[in-house]
């Protein structure tokens, strides 16, 4: 393990407008920034009136927040969202810790990393501990590991060890507590799970009632084809193709615009939710759906109009 | 219904069909040309019984022997005239290339030479019946069957369809069956049969 560090969720709302949100965290800036150098960098800071050293592996553009016990660095989302400048004081309302809290922004920075989210406030855990009375402690800690590989083994490692403690752990990778994050605002998976399984029983309705008109507006052509020879095998083959080029067209291109709209946006609810992005393994997914729908919706005509016989067929002919 | 119908077209022989409507005129063509199916008896065609083919073997003969000319035309919409003529040849085993000189060629031999990228809705009734007598002949079958190819169609188009018709019988040797109510159109058939109420007379 290389480096520790912790922080806590402030959960301060804007006294201006409740219902804009956007995430605080109150962190141990020495460390933290130090894991987190790559996930971000500082776009903007204020200067110091005498250079300042800070801490190795800080990145010197934190001087001055590193100096001072209200400073905020603030993502340059939430920035320009807000209007903030570089040197401003904004009051938040404390909701479990209360109070007006002040903060001033002495840096900005931009994620290089999406997942980091870019509408934060970040703020010093001292001064979260020390104005709340002591009340604040650690919310959860972040584990920088030298071996990545050796996680699971680490996180059991860990949990062992605070196993009997007053604060036991639950130690995971950072995704899992993301993931886990979104699962307090209800259980987000299982709704878009049931959105999903909607639509595509929409869509699967909408496909097979597509085909089952198509194959009907065009019986006589069907009864012409097989006139000219055309055997059933072939008439099948040609309705259940162009359900597949319907069903498919649409699935791979909702599913690869999906995943470059989402990861190209860089969308994550305003911070709350965690990092969005399509796999690819996500897109296979959508067409294999795609094409399962394709061949569900498009069967059942097909079979009907390469059984149907070729006089019955003819008789669509206006 | 038909029952007990004995009928004999010879090779080349140019046939028109007559009879009130309900005679059964349709369904003789559509038994000789395979697209129905008897309870029984023997269809004897270009040398095959084809009572007795079923599924792919009946549709490919199909596509072998007969050339069906419909009433409607029953062209696709959506492809041109080329398209539509080169229809049956997908069936064969053909380069595009080949397949384009061959439906060219047919529409040429209808007088349509000019009119290659047209699509049905750009052409008048006169010219849709002779795109679907190319696509009919295209791949050259034997037979010819024609369900009143001049029904839909004003006199002076009709005519040129029959005189399309009667080139191909002379000039070509189809054997053509052509159902029909017009007997002016009956007349330019080499033999006229009657059909009334299921019984065939000359």
């Amino acid at each position: 393990m290389r480096e520790v560090t912790w922080a806590n969720w402030f959960g301060g709302i804007d006294p201006k407008d409740a219902r804009n949100f956007f995430p605080q965290f109150g962190v141990d800036a020495e460390t933290y920034f130090k894991i987190y150098r790559d996930e971000m960098i500082i776009t903007e800071a204020s200067e110091t009136p005498v250079p300042v050293e800070v801490p190795e592996g800080l990145d010197p553009k934190l001087a001055a927040f590193m100096n001072e016990r209200t400073a905020a660095v603030v993502g340059d989302k939430l920035m320009e969202k807000m209007g903030w400048k570089v040197g401003q004081t904004f009051t938040l309302n404390g909701t479990i810790y209360p109070g007006e809290w002040p903060f001033t922004i002495r840096a900005v920075y931009h994620p290089t990393n999406k997942s980091f989210g870019d509408e934060a406030v970040f703020f010093h855990w001292d001064y979260l501990y020390e104005k709340s009375g002591r009340m604040a402690n650690a919310g959860w800690y972040a584990l920088d590991l030298s071996e990545p590989d050796r996680a699971a083994e680490l996180c059991r490692a860990v949990d062992a060890m605070f196993e009997n403690s007053a604060a036991q752990t639950r130690t995971e990778t950072e995704r899992a507590f993301q993931a886990s994050f979104v699962s307090m605002y209800g259980n987000i998976p299982f709704v878009l799970r049931v959105i999903g399984s909607a639509v595509v029983f929409a869509i699967l309705m909408i496909a097979a009632n597509t085909m089952v008109m198509a194959v009907r507006e065009r019986m006589g052509e069907i009864g012409t084809l097989k006139t000219l020879g055309f055997s059933e095998g072939t008439i099948f083959g040609l309705i259940l193709g162009e359900a597949a080029i319907l069903t498919l067209g649409g699935g791979v291109g909702g599913a690869l615009l999906s995943k470059f709209l989402i990861e190209w946006s860089g969308f994550n609810g305003g911070g709350m939710l965690p990092p969005m992005s399509v796999y690819w393994s996500t897109v296979a997914w959508g067409v294999g759906i795609a094409g399962f729908i394709g061949a569900v919706s498009g069967v059942v005509p097909a079979v009907q109009a390469s059984r149907m016989s070729i006089v019955d067929a003819l008789r669509h002919v206006e | 219904m038909l029952s007990k119908l004995s009928l004999r077209v010879e090779d080349g022989e140019f046939v028109a069909l007559m009879g009130p409507s309900g005679s059964g005129k349709t369904t003789v063509l559509n038994l000789v040309g395979g697209i129905d199916r008897p309870s029984g008896g023997r269809i004897n065609v270009a040398g095959t019984n084809i009572a007795t083919l079923k599924g792919r073997a009946l549709a490919t003969w199909r596509s072998r022997n007969i050339g069906y000319i419909f009433q409607l035309y029953n062209l696709i919409p959506v492809l041109t005239a080329l398209q539509n003529v080169e229809l049956p040849l997908l069936l064969y085993k053909m380069s595009g290339e080949e397949r384009k000189t061959r439906a060219r060629t047919a529409l040429e031999l209808v007088g349509l030479g000019d009119r290659l990228g047209h699509y049905p809705r750009q052409l008048s009734g006169g010219q849709e019946q002779r795109v679907a007598i190319a696509r009919a002949m295209v791949s050259d079958p034997k037979v010819l069957l024609a369900d009143e190819p001049t029904g839909d169609l004003d006199r002076k188009s009709a005519d040129e369809i029959l005189e399309l018709l009667v080139r191909l019988n002379k000039e070509f040797g189809k054997t053509i069956i052509m159902v029909t109510h017009d007997p002016a159109a009956a007349e330019r058939a080499g033999r006229m049969l009657h059909l009334e109420k299921g019984d065939l007379t000359a």
